[in-house]
């Protein structure tokens, strides 16, 4: 089967891009698992992020493009509350406006863009520009191009997903015309019939009824000049992002006595959230030196780590501490557990009477370290726990306690 | 015989390709139906020559394509599928020509195919006129037919052998993987394949968007989808009967059970669909012709002198390394990896095919800029508007850089040849007639015996081209060597123009 190499001598008209390293795109992953919380329709968003930030990479080389581009930094959240309704990546060169549009379709003999990307007179661009990806094997290529005018005059609408699709042919294979015609000739700004706007009353009923979470994107739930005006105000677009986040999060992460569950099972596949990290991200991303978990020598029979800084605040006279677990799967199907607890940010010492429990799902203390005047760390003695049981961790502090709560279930993953 | 010297032949006679001990044989079949029908065409128009017949016919098929009628079926001499025959016999040796380019610039990708497999791919498309001159422009390529031709074979060749690609990779994907990897196209085209009925297909197609959008992936494993759980196809199922309501299709309630009957249904269509041997001839879909543009025909006439002098300007103010690369690549005519290789130990970062793509891009992109920019300088009345017209533009500029570089190593030659004796000169010079090679190329097409004088005296010609060569580029010694083919094939042609 054909590799980038071969398949770039194949289409040497198109842009092909590597992928760094699958380590690199496993912390893309991660950090679009922390921006969508725990949507579950995430992958949309993941191909989205991946995607540009291998066109940003592109762009580093390409310093005469790169001067006349503007893309919003990636941490904002313009892109995640587009893509959370909408596939595509909006960029602005040289005033004009151009839409990536990803898909990891194989086959590239049509081309869809979203209705709401040439409908919206907002958001409806200079160019579209068509990006196979293939996340498997770390490639994608821009394919080609078409300019606004051309996609109003050659594209077949399509109401059952709303896209307006066209041939591989109507595109230009090489972009290199289009970033000269952006420099060279007057693009106006596309001419895009008004969407009819929609009265306070409606928009929030509307919003309302869209806010009610679901695995798929709302897009396709109401009429489009309806769904149009919602997503093209910004300020809508914020607040039915946000709530459907929050209704999401308060049904999904509540255990059925409403508490807030960490699946200790999606460490196993790298995915941490709700503040945990894994332990080599956490050192990286607090200045925490390897040195602060000078016990490691105890968890290397532990084969994933997670941390979470704790930051007690003002609840605990402004102390902040790193919890620690490590899981090692075991024969029987349990999982070994080991949970420290260490002082954050430099320090050399917990505080004294710190209070590490280990809690059943019922509230009953099973067992308790607490720290003396000079501790480097604490830590419970290491459990032995059956798939599917909850279990929680406090850390206690004079009046203050804040608890955490797990659960494991079944491996999903051959690694294991 | 590469090439067909008779009219008639021309237009009646197909070419079958055999590989004969690593010689491949070329072998003209006459069609005798055709044959009859195109001499009683010449004898009553003696005077018309090859390319008003070409052009007849390709505008018999445009007509009729475009207008839907069969206008000329009140004459039998010219119904459509003879003329559509006339035309893929004119175009055999186009044909080959792609394979034979195709071959050579993929010479360097993982499953090789032969001249003859190329040739024969290409040949569906040369058995489908209709479509092939679909996108025709009388105004820009009836001048070369040939070329619009060869440039639209080795796209089809290039999306088959992609597509077989794609075939091959279906027994990576699990069944419900497959799914996710389908394009809307095939999903319609795999349904249409079982025979579906096309109120059926929308249904379908609505299930399978409502299980894309719902079915949870794993990071990097589009391939490896699991099969929902009942739970997701009561999920599906509910998204999927609000849809219909909101579509108003008139449907049965679907339940978990329907719906995974349904997507097995379509996991089967695509199996099948992704199993078979690709060689559809593309899609119906309207093209609308671009208007011809008054640019076309300036690029072809008066301005063509002037694009010249712009070029050359430009070249010569181009980077150096940029003007190495596009001597190579255009002159030479070497594929990006043979580039690659030939600079890789003085550039380290030219390793690779697409680092070398990708300086080219960007070597392009500033001196296609530059042209049209000089181009509205000159031209103020033929402004270049849009991106349509840089494509336009931008193929001027391929076809005459790509002359510059040729004529700038055909300098070097004008030089070398004065070295020999007249004598010499004289039995290289006029031994042109045949196209000989000096390679061991597994492709040899005329067995004509060279004379042993002959030959070492354009060996040796070769060999000062490539130390000019190596010495101009600054390039190491003999690290030209490599691509002796291509060096020999260019002294050939320099020969065969003088």
């Amino acid at each position: 089967m054909f590799n980038i190499d071969d398949l770039s001598i194949i289409y040497p008209e198109n842009l092909w891009l590597e992928f760094s390293a699958l380590e690199q795109e496993k912390i893309w992953y991660k950090t679009v698992i922390n921006r969508f919380k725990n949507i579950d329709n995430y992958h949309g968003g993941f191909v989205n992020f991946v995607c540009l930030n291998a066109f940003v990479k592109w762009l580093e080389d390409e310093p005469d493009l790169q001067e006349k581009f503007y893309i919003p930094p990636l941490s904002q959240d313009l892109h995640f509350n587009r893509w959370e309704f909408v596939n595509g990546i909006e960029l602005t060169f040289n005033q004009n406006r151009i839409v990536l549009i990803p898909s990891e379709q194989g086959d590239i003999s049509e081309f869809r863009i979203p209705q709401e990307w040439v409908d919206i007179p907002d958001w409806a661009a200079n160019y579209y520009l068509a990006v196979q990806l293939n996340i498997e094997e770390n490639w994608q290529r821009i394919w080609g191009f078409i300019s606004y005018e051309q996609v109003n005059q050659k594209a077949k609408y399509d109401s059952i997903d709303r896209t307006y699709c066209l041939n591989n042919r109507d595109l230009t294979a090489d972009i290199n015309i289009m970033w000269v015609a952006q420099e060279l000739c007057m693009l106006e700004k596309p001419q895009v019939k008004p969407l009819p706007s929609l009265s306070e009353a409606k928009a929030q009923e509307i919003i309302k009824q869209l806010s009610k979470p679901t695995v798929y994107s709302p897009r396709l739930d109401i009429n489009f000049t309806e769904w149009g005006a919602i997503l093209a105000s910004d300020e809508y677009r914020q607040i039915l992002y946000n709530r459907r986040i929050q209704n999401l999060q308060n049904q999904q992460l509540m255990d059925p006595t409403g508490k807030v569950v960490q699946k200790l099972n999606l460490w196993f596949e790298n995915v941490f959230n709700e503040g945990w990290q894994s332990v080599d991200d956490f050192l990286s991303l607090t200045n925490t030196t390897a040195f602060q978990f000078r016990s490691d020598s105890v968890l290397n029979e532990v084969c994933v780590k997670g941390a979470k800084l704790i930051d007690l605040g003002m609840q605990l006279e402004n102390t902040s501490v790193v919890l620690l677990i490590g899981l090692s799967p075991q024969i029987d199907n349990k999982v070994g557990i080991r949970v420290q607890l260490y002082p954050a940010f430099g320090e050399n010492y917990l505080p004294a009477s710190i209070k590490l429990t280990l809690v059943s799902k019922s509230g009953k203390s099973l067992q308790y370290v607490e720290s003396r005047s000079y501790d480097n760390y604490i830590q419970l003695k290491r459990f032995k726990l059956p798939l599917g049981k909850f279990f929680s961790i406090q850390v206690g502090f004079k009046d203050i306690n804040i608890k955490e709560n797990f659960v494991l279930e079944s491996f999903a993953y051959s690694e294991i | 015989m590469e090439k067909r010297q008779n009219l008639v032949n021309k237009f009646s006679s197909f070419l079958s390709l055999r590989d004969d001990s690593h010689q491949l044989r070329l072998i003209w079949q006459i069609d005798p139906e055709l044959e009859k029908k195109m001499k009683l065409k010449v004898e009553a128009d003696p005077n018309a020559k090859e390319k008003f017949w070409a052009q007849y016919f390709i505008r018999v098929l445009l007509v009729q394509y475009q207008s839907n009628q069969n206008l000329l079926q009140l004459n039998p001499e010219c119904s459509l599928p003879i003329v559509k025959r006339h035309l893929s016999a004119y175009l055999q040796e186009s044909c080959l020509k792609a394979a034979k380019e195709i071959h050579r610039e993929l010479k360097y990708i993982k499953h090789k195919y032969s001249v003859e497999e190329y040739f024969q791919i290409a040949n569906i498309a040369a058995s489908s006129p209709g479509k092939l001159f679909k996108s025709f422009n009388f105004a820009r390529d009836k001048i070369n037919i040939e070329a619009y031709a060869i440039a639209a074979f080795k796209r089809f060749v290039r999306n088959q052998i992609y597509q077989q690609d794609l075939e091959a990779r279906r027994t990576r994907f699990s069944n419900y993987g497959l799914l996710r990897n389908l394009s809307v196209a095939e999903f319609n085209e795999s349904l249409v394949a079982q025979n579906f009925q096309n109120n059926q297909i929308i249904l379908y197609r609505l299930a399978w968007q409502c299980f894309n959008e719902i079915s949870e992936l794993t990071p990097n494993r589009l391939s490896n989808i699991k099969k929902p759980s009942n739970a997701d196809f009561t999920a599906i199922a509910s998204y999927y009967n609000q849809r219909c309501e909101r579509l108003n299709f008139p449907h049965i309630s679907a339940n978990y059970i329907t719906i995974e009957t349904m997507l097995s249904s379509c996991i089967h269509a695509a199996r099948n669909y992704r199993a078979k041997q690709y060689l559809a001839f593309e899609e119906n879909y309207n093209i609308i012709p671009d208007a011809p543009s008054i640019l076309d025909v300036l690029i072809q006439q008066e301005e063509w002198h002037q694009v010249q002098v712009i070029v050359k300007k430009l070249f010569t103010n181009m980077p150096e390394l940029c003007k190495i690369i596009f001597q190579l690549w255009q002159g030479l005519n070497l594929t990006q990896t043979e580039v690659a290789n030939i600079l890789k130990d003085k550039y380290p970062e030219l390793q690779k095919q697409y680092q070398v793509a990708r300086k080219l891009k960007r070597c392009s992109r500033s001196i296609l800029k530059k042209f049209a920019e000089e181009w509205n300088q000159i031209n103020s009345e033929v402004y270049v508007n849009d991106d349509r017209d840089i494509k336009r533009i931008k193929s001027a500029l391929e076809q005459c850089l790509k002359l510059y570089c040729r004529e700038i190593y055909f300098s070097f030659l004008d030089k070398n040849i004065k070295v020999f004796t007249d004598e010499e000169k004289n039995n290289i010079l006029n031994n042109n007639n045949s196209v000989n090679r000096l390679s061991n190329q597994q492709t040899n097409y005329d067995l004509e015996p060279e004379s042993d004088f002959v030959a070492a005296i354009k060996l040796k010609l070769v060999k000062l081209f490539q130390c000019q060569l190596e010495n101009n580029m600054c390039l190491p010694t003999n690290s030209l060597s490599r691509v002796n083919d291509r060096i020999v094939d260019f002294v050939n042609e320099w020969i065969e123009s003088k």
